[in-house]
């Protein structure tokens, strides 16, 4: 956790690549401010001059010392933070939020489920249970994104797939004259994923109207409610839990949220003006 | 059983198909495979048959352009309902594939001698389609266009 929840540390940009034609990934040298995180939790990264935004981690979780943010250049904020090149400087806070449950599915199959973007904040979670590979069962990461231009991380997902102790699979909306793999929506690999519901967590992050899908499908195979995590995304302003900006019904999502069960968030979901 | 029954009893587009039905469905199937590359379908031709897809993929493409792929377990093809209607896009294995082919006259028939069976196969038919119908609005939604 950086020193001080509501002053920014600055951190040098030490890496960056471009994901797609819109979306970067930045590594912040972290080394004198170490930030221990979980899966799924998130930073407030400034960019200074323009505003502060929050953002995934998309790292390593057993590297403090290398931040790593995957940022899709999409507003005020977030396209001066994709502008930002190595050697410059980029504010800090947190981490802060809920994490992805990797510890609860312990001992069970896990099907992570990522649509576009939301492919970086479960990154962590990927990497944490092929550290961990033995704690688990079967193991599915199953990806879907507009076209296979529009995928991130697209040599580790190669790599992810060449090992023989998880099933990758990604499907896209549109498929060019070069692409022969499955053309359709996320849902359909759910569907066919030959894992255990009994005993199996689902992590999905994405449009919500995608996760909509997921988890009918999720629980149309027999997954419980509260072994079905999502991440809500809201505005979050203070990260603290003070100003409301990310208000969700009873919920302030900075604090019990990005990441939420199912059962947490059933009786929110899709209702207006939330 | 007969392996082409034990074969479609086993298909998840049958479930829920008393085993007479799967019985008369049998009588109008055949075992195809197809190599990579190898058309099921061409569009304008006529459409007379559906395949249970066993295992591989197909592309329905519509010029080079892949729509959408159909996998193992599932159905493709129901034009043959309609009268007259052809193919309205190309069908090429991309993959391997093992498929059962139903062949349309046939299973027209017997829908029309057997009325419950045809009842119970047009729910199953309507099931995919159901299916397939939502899988095109979300993607018609791009929902990967816009911010998360």
């Amino acid at each position: 956790m950086t020193p001080n929840p509501t002053t920014p540390v600055a951190m040098e940009v030490v890496a960056k690549v471009q994901e797609t034609a819109d979306t970067y990934t930045l590594t912040l040298d972290a080394s004198e401010h170490p930030v221990a995180f979980a899966p799924g939790q998130f930073t407030m990264l400034y960019a200074f001059g323009h505003g502060e935004v929050p953002i995934s981690i998309s790292g390593d979780p057993a590297d403090p010392t290398r931040l790593v943010h995957t940022i899709r250049a999409v507003g005020k904020v977030t396209h001066p933070l994709c502008a930002a090149e190595v050697g410059t400087h980029l504010g800090v806070r947190g981490p802060y939020g809920t994490a992805w449950p990797v510890e609860p599915a312990e001992g069970g199959d896990v099907v992570v489920v990522a649509g576009g973007i939301g492919l970086a904040p479960l990154r962590p979670a990927i990497l944490h249970l092929l550290t961990h590979r033995a704690r688990y069962e079967r193991v599915f990461v199953l990806v879907g994104a507009r076209s296979p231009d529009d995928l991130l991380f697209r040599e580790e997902l190669q790599r992810w797939r060449s090992r023989f102790d998880v099933e990758v699979e990604v499907i896209v909306d549109r498929g060019p004259p070069d692409w022969h793999g499955p053309v359709g929506v996320v849902t359909q690999l759910l569907s066919r994923a030959p894992f255990d519901a009994s005993k199996a967590v689902v992590m999905t992050c994405g449009p919500e109207v995608m996760m909509r899908f997921v988890v009918r499908e999720a629980l149309q195979r027999g997954v419980a409610p509260e072994r079905i995590a999502l991440s809500m995304e809201r505005n979050m302003k203070c990260a603290i839990g003070l100003c409301g900006h990310c208000q969700w019904g009873r919920d302030f999502l900075c604090r019990t949220g990005p990441v939420l069960s199912w059962d947490q968030a059933a009786s929110r979901f899709g209702v207006r003006g939330l | 059983m007969s392996d082409l029954t034990h074969a479609l009893a086993a298909h998840p587009f049958c479930q829920g198909l008393l085993p007479e039905h799967i019985a008369r469905l049998a009588t109008c199937a055949t075992e195809q495979a197809f190599e990579v590359g190898d058309y099921l379908a061409r569009e304008g031709h006529d459409a007379d048959a559906s395949y249970l897809i066993r295992s591989g993929r197909v592309a329905l493409r519509s010029g080079r352009e892949t729509l959408e792929t159909v996998e193992s377990d599932q159905l493709l093809g129901w034009s043959w309902l309609l009268d007259g209607t052809t193919w309205h896009v190309d069908a090429v294995a991309v993959l391997p594939v093992a498929a059962l082919r139903l062949d349309g006259p046939a299973l027209d028939a017997q829908m029309h001698l057997h009325p419950a069976f045809g009842h119970a196969f047009a729910r199953q038919i309507l099931r995919s389609v159901h299916q397939r119908l939502e899988r095109a609005r979300l993607r018609s939604l791009d929902v990967f266009g816009g911010s998360p």
